[in-house]
């Protein structure tokens, strides 16, 4: 139980460092992967919606307050709400067909990331929707992007679920 | 009681998820709290410290092309200097014949750009210059090349900057050849829209977009961008101007906060 919580505060600061020091250089068209959420796929996939749920909110929490500009809270509810709804995948790769498994993997980023736009550019939507979407796509892409490299390293179907 | 705490335990993932929710509703509705902005200020300069080295790295490696651009930037400005001495004298002369008042006189803070955040999205920056250094919400913010934005919450040491690539910023602005006001707002990447531009006005490509003044935070004249193309269709009102901004926004660090500015 321990071990767990030290491995995964572990792995928490080194990818909010990773977030601070690498995603500067990353950034095309004011849009920047976010290394946190991807974090907390894994560890939701690993370890269930509980530990998705607290890592989702501290991670979120440390974002909304070091975030310049951005709502307070948004992050932590956008990330709570994704570690708890992919940690109810925890273990169904092997019992559920894997087009519905990445389907719905894929459905939650989309509405992570649908989320948190519309909550900061919901002005935007009324007056110019075209801007709107082409902002939820490329912020979801990007992240995308760099959750399919992490995922030629270590896949999702790779990772054993830990028993409570 | 066993029960209702054995309940809990059983669902604990539920009862996280709307722990974290209500906890993350009432954040959000505590936006604009005093308390908040403190607390969100103090935590900024305190992870301003973890910036540091990425901030460092960004330096040194732009070092290079820096130099490079500056040096053709210092060539390309002494040679416009002396053109523009001359203009400054023969309106100076022509000034004091008609008795006109002086020019606009600006006054700067100068300012680094400690952190952009870590969210998705890019809409703001920290500047490590804030109370302390008398400034206030509501200054505009600039650097070399074009307006910035401008400062929205000023803590003791740092102030927040809304970037003009916020969608939600506006600003007015004016086409300097024709003199035409409208109002800029972003659209994606580099460029940006002039909206309200009347159709009867003369708009050509490649014309300096600058502020126009009508507002208390940005002084009139400061550079902007110039237009790119033009969308002028019969079924509109008004003309808009595309336009692609002078700042690079990807490559913020040293800025200038406009504190005071006379007519």
């Amino acid at each position: 139980m321990m071990n767990k919580i030290l491995y995964i505060s572990a792995l928490g600061l080194v990818f909010l460092l990773f977030q601070i020091l690498l995603s500067d250089f990353l950034v095309i068209r004011g849009i920047r992967p976010d290394f946190m959420l991807i974090l907390i796929l894994y560890i939701s996939f690993k370890f269930g919606s509980l530990n998705g749920v607290i890592l989702g909110f501290s991670l979120g929490i440390l974002e909304d307050l070091i975030s310049s500009g951005s709502l307070m809270g948004l992050s932590s509810l956008t990330k709570s709400i994704s570690g708890f709804l992919i940690g109810r995948l925890k273990g169904k790769y092997y019992t559920m067909s894997p087009i519905t498994f990445h389907f719905l993997w894929f459905s939650i980023l989309l509405l992570h990331f649908f989320i948190y736009v519309y909550f900061n550019y919901q002005s935007v939507l009324e007056s110019n929707s075209l801007v709107f979407w082409n902002t939820y796509f490329y912020v979801t892409i990007y992240t995308l992007v760099f959750f399919l490299l992490f995922q030629l390293i270590n896949p999702v179907s790779s990772l054993k679920p830990q028993e409570k | 009681m066993r029960k209702v705490i054995g309940f809990i335990y059983d669902n604990r993932d539920w009862f996280s998820l709307l722990s974290a929710v209500i906890l993350s509703i009432t954040l959000l509705n505590t936006n604009d709290s005093p308390n908040i902005q403190i607390i969100r200020g103090k935590a900024n300069s305190a992870f301003a410290v973890f910036f540091t080295p990425a901030n460092w790295l960004k330096d040194i490696g732009a070092l290079k092309n820096e130099n490079i651009n500056l040096k053709n930037k210092v060539l390309q400005l002494s040679l416009f200097n002396s053109e523009l001495l001359h203009y400054k004298n023969e309106n100076e002369r022509l000034r004091n014949m008609l008795e006109y008042k002086n020019n606009t006189n600006l006054s700067f803070i100068p300012g680094k750009v400690t952190s952009k955040g870590l969210s998705p999205l890019i809409t703001a920056m920290t500047i490590n210059v804030g109370s302390g250094h008398y400034l206030s919400p509501n200054l505009a913010v600039i650097n070399v090349e074009g307006v910035v934005g401008k400062t929205i919450s000023v803590s003791s040491q740092t102030a927040l900057v809304q970037l003009l690539t916020d969608y939600s910023f506006r600003l007015s602005v004016k086409i300097q050849e024709s003199k035409t006001v409208g109002i800029l707002r972003w659209r994606t990447g580099n460029i940006f829209e002039v909206w309200e531009i009347p159709r009867t006005t003369k708009v050509n490509i490649g014309d300096r977009i600058v502020t126009s003044g009508y507002s208390d935070i940005f002084p009139p004249n400061l550079p902007v961008g110039k237009v790119t193309s033009i969308i002028d269709r019969p079924d509109m009102l008004h003309k808009i101007a595309i336009g692609s901004a002078y700042v690079d926004f990807n490559k913020l660090d040293h800025i200038f906060v406009i504190d005071h500015y006379d007519e």
